[in-house]
């Protein structure tokens, strides 16, 4: 098997939401590997209900495990990583954002995901990193895979709501009334749009989840938000983010177009 | 060719080399799991039209000594390439993206917007080149002039009815045909303002708002129709032809009343 026949277990053609799912991570895979060791997935208890879409803005590996979890409970998992790995070429240690666990549960998940036989309409479960900002000082040298996601990355509130989804459920951890910044471009379209946000912390239980208010981030709605963003961030020639921050001497390429 | 037309064709042949190599390269080799070729195809073609559009209008109605030299025309093709090539940067900026939309996102509808967006600032160039003037600078203010115009006038129908959105975000096909007729149809009464024999800069200025100011019927149209089709929870996305096809037709054929009724250029 390799990335592209993992990334059509990911994202099927039958599913309505699989034109959101991002082959970034998948683009990279020469081959799959089966797992080396037993992974305990985890269980989470949550009722299926047609009416809510979930978005899981959790580490990586973390967030690939919920999103298989919830599909033993119905709901469509979708990969949204916009990370390159640039394992192949430039190795762990120098890569800023690590998706080294996150392309290992996405390939040790898709044997369960297809053991689960969702069905088309299964409503479905946005997977985000949420170690996308990147936590370590872009350098020179080093492989910048840090990354952001825009309200072009999900549907739109009209698609949802014409599909039955009215209410949207944010896993993530701490800072729960507190979506990350660029996400906040996505809710907020969606709670104009009177679709109801809540707020879970992963580690607590699901019944505590608690209602969201998004305030409107920095140039909400502007035509350059998207352009501003992505200022600094650089580009992978799999998609999406991530390329070698040239030394002071040699020519790179960032930005836009 | 004068030292400075010569000068300004390698500074074009290099810029414009620049540009479109990375268009095509992205298009041909970025996000290969994203997208298909058949997806990415307006971005192959619409250049290749939007050259074939601007030789046939520099083989038709340029200057006399542009038209039959075939280095003038070959230097004008390529600060058309460089033109477009460059100006087309400022799409991204401004709400629509081939890299991001069309071969990462498979969005159709922007990829409609995009082709539009080509082939209108084509026509802005190409107007820069009708009519005789003192030189290739002429060319490049009157084109300023002209694409400055088209980008403000996207920006004014975005403000108004959130285009770029509806595009982008809802991913609506008849959306982004309807935004690619608008494109097209600005581009030609921009271009045709653009055109005529040069006087002076303030002559140019005043022709060009004179000539170009009936572009606002366009937009006066476009703003009331987007209003209407704003996508709904029971109606996410419009027929194409009915809701894309036609009203991009309508606009067109607005632009081709402009033109017919200004007639020639002087």
């Amino acid at each position: 098997m390799n990335g592209s026949h993992l990334f059509n277990i990911w994202a099927p053609s039958d599913s309505i939401w699989s034109r959101w799912a991002k082959p970034v991570l998948f683009a990279e895979m020469e081959t799959v590997m089966p797992p080396s060791t037993s992974i305990d997935w985890p269980r989470i208890d949550i009722e299926q209900d047609q009416g809510t879409a979930i978005v899981i803005d959790l580490p990586g590996d973390l967030s690939v495990r919920t999103g298989i979890a919830l599909a033993q409970d119905g709901y469509r998992p979708v990969p949204l990583f916009n990370s390159a790995s640039g394992m192949r070429k430039h190795g762990l240690a120098l890569t800023l954002v690590d998706v080294s666990f996150t392309q290992k549960m996405l390939m040790a998940g898709a044997e369960r995901l297809l053991e689960t036989h969702l069905p088309p309409n299964a409503p479905p479960a946005f997977l985000l990193d949420s170690n996308r900002a990147g936590a370590i000082s872009p350098t020179p040298g080093k492989f910048d895979n840090r990354s952001v996601v825009f309200p072009q990355d999900f549907p739109s509130a009209n698609f949802l709501l014409s599909h039955g989804i009215r209410r949207v459920l944010l896993f993530q951890r701490g800072g729960m009334h507190r979506p990350a910044s660029d996400l906040a471009h996505v809710l907020l379209r969606w709670q104009d749009a009177k679709i109801e946000l809540f707020s879970y912390d992963r580690d607590r239980s699901v019944s505590m989840a608690e209602p969201l208010k998004v305030i409107p981030p920095s140039n909400f709605k502007m035509l350059w938000q998207r352009a501003i963003a992505m200022i600094g961030l650089r580009r992978s020639s799999a998609g999406g983010f991530g390329s070698v921050i040239p030394e002071p001497s040699s020519g790179g390429r960032s930005g836009y177009g | 060719m004068s030292p400075d037309e010569t000068f300004a064709l390698i500074i074009c042949l290099v810029v414009g080399a620049i540009t479109w190599i990375k268009w095509y390269w992205e298009a041909s080799t970025v996000a290969h799991l994203s997208s298909n070729v058949v997806d990415r195809s307006s971005l192959f073609l619409t250049p290749l039209l939007a050259a074939l559009v601007l030789l046939g209008v520099l083989k038709s109605f340029a200057a006399h000594d542009v038209r039959d030299d075939g280095q003038y025309i070959m230097l004008y093709m390529l600060m058309g390439s460089a033109w477009v090539g460059l100006t087309r940067s400022a799409l991204g900026f401004l709400g629509l993206s081939a890299r991001d939309d069309v071969i990462e996102r498979k969005n159709k509808a922007a990829g409609y917007a995009v082709s539009g967006a080509l082939l209108g600032i084509t026509l802005c160039f190409a107007g820069g080149n009708i009519g005789d003037g003192p030189g290739w600078w002429v060319v490049v203010f009157t084109a300023a002039l002209a694409t400055g115009t088209f980008y403000l006038l996207w920006i004014l129908l975005h403000l108004f009815t959130s285009l770029a959105d509806t595009v982008t975000i809802e991913r609506d096909p008849a959306a982004g045909v309807r935004l690619a007729g608008f494109f097209v149809a600005i581009g030609l009464i921009l271009g045709r303002a653009a055109a005529g024999d040069w006087v002076s800069a303030e002559a140019t200025a005043e022709d060009f708002v004179k000539t170009g100011w009936p572009v606002l019927f366009v937009l006066g149209a476009a703003i009331p129709f987007e209003k209407m089709t704003l996508p709904r929870t029971d109606r996410p996305s419009s027929e194409t032809f009915i809701y894309g096809a036609m009203p991009a037709a309508l606009y067109i054929v607005i632009s081709a009343v402009v033109l017919f009724f200004k007639g020639p250029w002087a």
